[in-house]
């Protein structure tokens, strides 16, 4: 399972600044509490730890890097302004992945507003996709990611955000539930609507010639 | 129990992530074992699992990140200026925290409130007490006529005393001018009267300049 305990310990993920303070051993929970205690240099280091992982994730939900940079902002913003209040015997690693979630369900919200139409993936789901050449042209000429992006994009907020937590990030089902604040049986429910539409689209993108 | 295909088709989106129970699991897979379009369409949401994590997410380069801690640290420093008392005392409240767990922050709030309410009263109550206080009195006078005791004051000037005064700027009255009977000071001495924890017992230093 992957979770944000892990990154401490990957050197690329240190690589962006470095700083001489930053042990590779050390522990997440430590920098956590050290940053309650208002070390901000322990924050620092918080962000540089998890920061590839939370922009990741945000992008994965959210489609693209703009939309993704900005919700990675407000989930430092937030585990700033909440840190106090963590309970370092929970698992931070899901109450960072708490703090994405929502971070990205109010970042799509605003976007949406700020450009008055919902984005055209919230909407583009597999029953009303239309096979027009428009569609076929674009995905044509899309990158890999992009494709995914879109095929992503195509599923219900809660359906794509509970396909990331459990087939991206690997987080298990109960954790996915108690992340997005469901139930399991919920949660297997979305993830298996998910993973049939996933297919659906990726079978009917190389069906109409986007791998060529 | 014999599975058919239909409901080998509903379970097995969860059945290739290993989301089934036991049981269930079991029954898929010996299903699939011996139904090739179901087998098949397993095969196509394993591929499709392995295509969206391959390439998921594009890698972003160090600058980004860098912008990303700037911007956060910029916006932590205009949404949160807070004033280094309120600092000092989360640090502090954070500390003791640790050692009580059951103080939350609403007891913090009823303690602060507590203090001022202290002080608040203090305030308007000590200027009638001529600004005694209980603990030590410092009394520097730079006077011609000081006097050198005090009514009530059954000092033993310039004994040493075991206890360790604590030193503050005595609340002398302004123009309290001294009897006749008081020692008097030339010009260019100063009167120091330190008040120990035992009530009788005051010091006091007389410094006299020499010309």
């Amino acid at each position: 399972m992957s979770n944000f305990g892990e990154i401490v310990a990957r050197p690329d993920s240190l690589r962006v600044k470095a700083p001489s303070q930053v042990s590779l051993e050390t522990p997440l929970h430590a920098l956590v509490e050290r940053a309650q205690r208002g070390d901000a240099l322990a924050f620092d280091q918080i962000i540089i730890c998890c920061q590839r992982k939370v922009v990741a994730t945000a992008w994965r939900i959210l489609g693209n890097q703009a939309d993704a940079l900005d919700a990675a902002q407000e989930v430092f913003l937030r585990l700033y302004r909440y840190l106090r209040t963590f309970d370092t015997e929970q698992n931070f690693s899901a109450w960072l992945y708490r703090l994405i979630m929502n971070a990205c369900h109010d970042t799509r919200k605003r976007r949406s507003k700020e450009l008055s139409l919902d984005s055209e993936g919230e909407r583009a789901t597999l029953a009303n996709m239309r096979a027009d050449d428009d569609v076929e042209a674009s995905a044509i000429g899309m990158e890999d990611h992009a494709v995914i992006a879109r095929a992503l994009a195509s599923l219900p907020e809660k359906e794509r955000m509970a396909l990331v937590l459990r087939d991206l990030e690997g987080l298990p089902t109960e954790e996915v539930a108690r992340v997005l604040g469901s139930t399991p049986t919920t949660v297997r429910s979305q993830i298996s609507s998910a993973r049939s539409k996933i297919r659906l689209f990726r079978e009917r993108f190389f069906r109409e010639g986007g791998a060529a | 129990m014999r599975m058919t295909c239909e409901r080998s088709e509903a379970l097995l989106p969860l059945a290739v992530g290993g989301d089934l129970d036991a049981r269930d699991q079991a029954h898929v897979e010996a299903h699939l074992a011996g139904c090739t379009p179901c087998s098949g369409l397993a095969e196509e949401l394993r591929a499709s699992q392995r295509w969206l994590k391959a390439e998921a997410t594009p890698d972003i380069g160090g600058a980004v990140y860098d912008d990303l801690r700037r911007s956060i640290r910029q916006r932590i420093a205009d949404e949160s200026p807070a004033p280094a008392l309120l600092g000092w005392l989360d640090r502090h409240w954070q500390w003791y925290r640790r050692f009580r767990p059951f103080a939350t922050n609403q007891t913090m709030l009823a303690s602060v409130a507590s203090m001022v309410l202290v002080v608040g009263t203090l305030s308007l109550v000590w200027p009638r007490h001529g600004g005694d206080l209980p603990g030590v009195t410092m009394a520097p006078v730079l006077a011609t006529q000081v006097p050198t005791e005090r009514p009530g004051s059954a000092g033993s000037s310039g004994g040493a005393d075991d206890s360790t005064p604590l030193l503050a700027p005595s609340g002398e009255p302004e123009g309290t001018l001294p009897s006749d009977d008081d020692e008097v000071i030339p010009d260019s001495s100063m009167r120091i009267e330190i008040q120990t924890q035992d009530p009788s017992v005051r010091i006091i230093w007389l410094a006299r300049a020499e010309n």
